[in-house]
């Protein structure tokens, strides 16, 4: 009897011990805070390849270089020096990868000149949006409504379900990209109407393209990043043929109208090199997780 | 079983039950504080704000008082450089003023030294300027100009061209940020992406054949707006003056220029520091009832000025000539003129003083200066006087005549245009000029 109740006091020991240690192992790896940074660096501050890129993916390179360095964001500093001058310093070696849209024509022959070959992967998804002022009734436009309201058919906002007033739509210079997402995505051939231009008096600025005005009868467009722009609290995303601009939808695909940001490195990076060896980092699913928590829309 | 089995049973499951209640509040405990970390960093970035009952936008058919202060102008200079700024006088709080002072002069005379080597130029000049003086602030531009050595220096380009600012608190001696210089409720983003918008097409605009300024390449503006943006948004904003009419921001090689009719409604600068102790020794130094968004001098050697604007009256009078090689003739002229026009100002205080429903306008602008004849080569002074006195009911200066006052002193601040007004549309009476020629020596009147 005595023998059992050792046996017994010595199984409710072990239960208690191993109540403790699952309850100390629980803790530490349900309440870490950020258990990835750790696991996943893959390189010193001082190896990592020189990154460089579009304003709208700053925030994605802070992200990856944080991730990957194991460095806190705050203290990452990258400089992005914008899309041209990103592909310019590329292509003369200033630079390692760039993170930028895909490359126009000019900048593929600026690279063929210079005798070099791009490598070229997509990372982050983006849309192209429409916006109003919140106080609009409309919520959803069709392609072709928004085509009809672009090239002049439709001039009213009650032919789209809107008030009985006029449409203000708003253009971007043809060289901006989202005048250019906005020819190719949306109108696909179809002619845009002339654009507004405004002098303005105390600039001593004439025919300038208005820049949008987030007014009642107000329509604009640009990429989703670009929408920063603006007081979210005060303009209103539309649908597209009846589909939001969400990150699910984005996502899938689902909302149409979107293109992607990439990361490009000179095709004559050796196999086993650094960049290569980010540009993977990138692309991989911790990579791409790394993107959504920065906000993004992940590729992969 | 035996009872203390059962006992010793419960005893570990209740012990297991409270380390896995304590166990999961922990967890949840540090999962809600990082949620709260990432909450106050959102926070940080977009603030949630409050407007608070003081804040007062600028009143576009306002006036304001400059402050009461002595703007003093310092040289100094070393081998290579020449530098020029001021220093203020007339704070009641000395330490306060030593601070400001101690500030404008440290910031001149280290500007350069951020951006370039002085071995690497050959000369260079900074110029530190008060650009806002009122409200109980000050402003100032500091701009760096010069010459690389071409042989030392892999500067693309020789001219050196370095712009800064910054803004006073005259109550406390602390500089101004950005964001205080708005309201807590503006449309930040609104104001920047405008702003910089016409900033950036205005250093792109090119003249045309009808000289009109046109933008012809856009560039990719959006990602110019949004790198602005993303500044703005990181607290990276930090080089900033103001002027009367503009709020001025300097980054990169940016200049972007907030004009403040544009926004008046959210900018506070004119009254955000106005408290009720008075901080100056005197009370006489600045322009009082100046009109919002408009300046003026009053400190030169070289010309007299008298800017009254009261209950019932408006003087406006401009007196202008030149300094150097003045005759005795032409020295008796300006003492004379002036004391002309201060006896003038006299009677028209006491017309407006018995006659307190009518409002009374005395405006000249009056210029002597040299006159070469073509055609005898003989040298004159020439005398010219521009401008009339008004009178009118209240109410007509108000609603009709103070508009046009206004939009002028505007126009004026902007182009540098002379202060004559012209009422004639309304009032019939036209500004009156009155050319007349002397003999600089006997100061006989002459007929050219």
């Amino acid at each position: 009897m005595q023998q059992k109740n050792g046996l017994i006091n010595v199984l409710l020991i072990i239960i208690m011990v191993l109540v403790v240690v699952g309850c100390i192992v629980s803790y530490l790896y349900f309440g870490q805070e950020d258990v990835s940074n750790t696991q996943n660096t893959i390189f010193n501050m001082e190896d990592y390849p020189k990154v460089d890129g579009s304003i709208a993916t700053l925030k994605l390179a802070e992200a990856f270089k944080s991730a990957f360095t194991g460095e806190d964001i705050d203290n990452v500093n990258i400089t992005h020096s914008k899309t041209e001058k990103a592909y310019e310093n590329l292509i003369n070696t200033e630079t390692d990868l760039i993170l930028v849209t895909y490359p126009t024509e000019e900048e593929t022959q600026l690279a063929l000149n210079n005798g070099v070959e791009l490598e070229i992967y997509p990372v982050v998804k983006d849309a192209f949006v429409f916006f109003v002022n919140k106080q609009n009734p409309v919520e959803n436009l069709t392609l072709t409504q928004i085509q009809d309201i672009y090239s002049g058919n439709i001039t009213n906002w009650k032919d789209v379900g809107g008030a009985d007033a006029q449409i203000t739509a708003y253009q971007r210079p043809s060289t901006s990209d989202s005048q250019k997402g906005m020819l190719s995505l949306v109108m696909q051939g179809k002619n845009m109407k002339e654009q507004d231009l405004e002098d303005v008096e105390l600039w001593q600025l004439t025919d300038i393209i208005t820049d949008y005005t987030n007014t009642d009868t107000a329509i604009g467009y640009s990429y989703n990043y670009y929408t920063s722009l603006y007081d979210k609290e005060q303009i209103k995303l539309l649908s597209v043929n009846g589909i939001e601009p969400t990150y699910e939808n984005i996502k899938t695909g689902l909302y149409g109208l979107q293109t992607e940001y990439y990361a490009i490195i000179r095709k004559d990076e050796p196999e086993d090199s650094n960049v290569r060896k980010l540009l993977n980092a990138m692309i991989s699913s911790y990579g791409q997780s790394i993107a959504k928590e920065a906000g993004y829309v992940e590729s992969y | 079983m035996s009872k203390a089995i059962k006992i010793k049973l419960i005893c570990v499951t209740v012990f297991s039950i409270i380390c896995i209640i304590i166990t999961s509040l922990l967890i949840m405990y540090k999962n809600i504080d990082i949620a709260d970390e990432q909450i106050s960093n959102e926070n940080v970035e977009n603030p949630i704000t409050t407007e608070t009952v003081e804040e007062q936008g600028i009143d576009l058919k306002g006036k304001y008082n400059q402050n009461d202060l002595k703007i003093i102008s310092k040289q100094a200079s070393t081998e290579k450089i020449e530098f020029s700024y001021f220093q203020i006088d007339g704070l009641r709080d000395k330490t306060i003023q030593d601070n400001i002072n101690k500030e404008i002069e440290r910031l001149t005379l280290n500007s350069y030294k951020e951006k370039i080597n002085i071995d690497d130029v050959v000369n260079l000049s900074v110029s530190t300027s008060c650009t806002a003086n009122y409200g109980n602030i000050i402003s100032l531009n500091l701009y760096c100009w010069g010459r690389f050595d071409a042989s030392k220096t892999d500067e693309q380009t020789e001219i050196i061209d370095i712009e800064k600012g910054v803004n006073f608190d005259l109550n406390t001696g602390n500089k101004i940020e950005f964001n205080e210089i708005f309201k807590t409720n503006a449309p930040m983003k609104d104001i920047i992406r405008k702003s910089t918008y016409y900033s950036i097409l205005r250093d792109k605009a090119e003249t045309n054949l009808s000289y009109e300024m046109i933008v012809n390449d856009y560039g990719n503006i959006e990602e110019d707006l949004a790198y602005v943006m993303e500044q703005y948004l990181r607290g990276k904003i930090t080089e900033v003056y103001c002027t009367t009419s503009d709020i001025i921001i300097l980054f990169d090689d940016m200049r972007i220029d907030i004009p403040m009719q544009d926004f008046a409604d959210y900018i506070v600068i004119y009254n955000k520091f106005i408290k009720n102790e008075d901080l100056y020794e005197d009370d006489d130094i600045g322009i009082d009832n100046l009109y919002t968004l408009t300046t003026r001098q009053n400190d030169s050697y070289y010309y007299y000025t008298n800017y009254q604007n009261e209950a019932n009256y408006f003087i406006d009078i401009f007196v202008e000539w030149q300094e150097e090689n003045k005759t005795d003739f032409e020295k008796k002229l300006v003492e004379n003129k002036i004391k002309d026009i201060e006896e003038e100002i006299s009677n028209l205080k006491v017309l407006a003083n018995q006659n307190t429903q009518n409002f009374y306008i005395l405006n000249y602008k009056i210029t002597i200066e040299d006159y070469v004849d073509e055609t005898t080569k003989n040298t004159f002074i020439k005398y010219v006087e521009i401008g009339n006195s008004y009178d009118m009911t209240a109410h007509d200066f108000t609603e009709n005549i103070e508009p046009i006052v206004i939009q002028k002193n505007r126009e004026a601040h902007e182009s540098d245009i002379e202060f004559v007004y012209d009422f004639s549309s309304l009032l019939g009476i036209s500004p009156q000029e009155t050319t007349e020629y002397y003999n600089p020596i006997t100061g006989v009147k002459v007929v050219i």
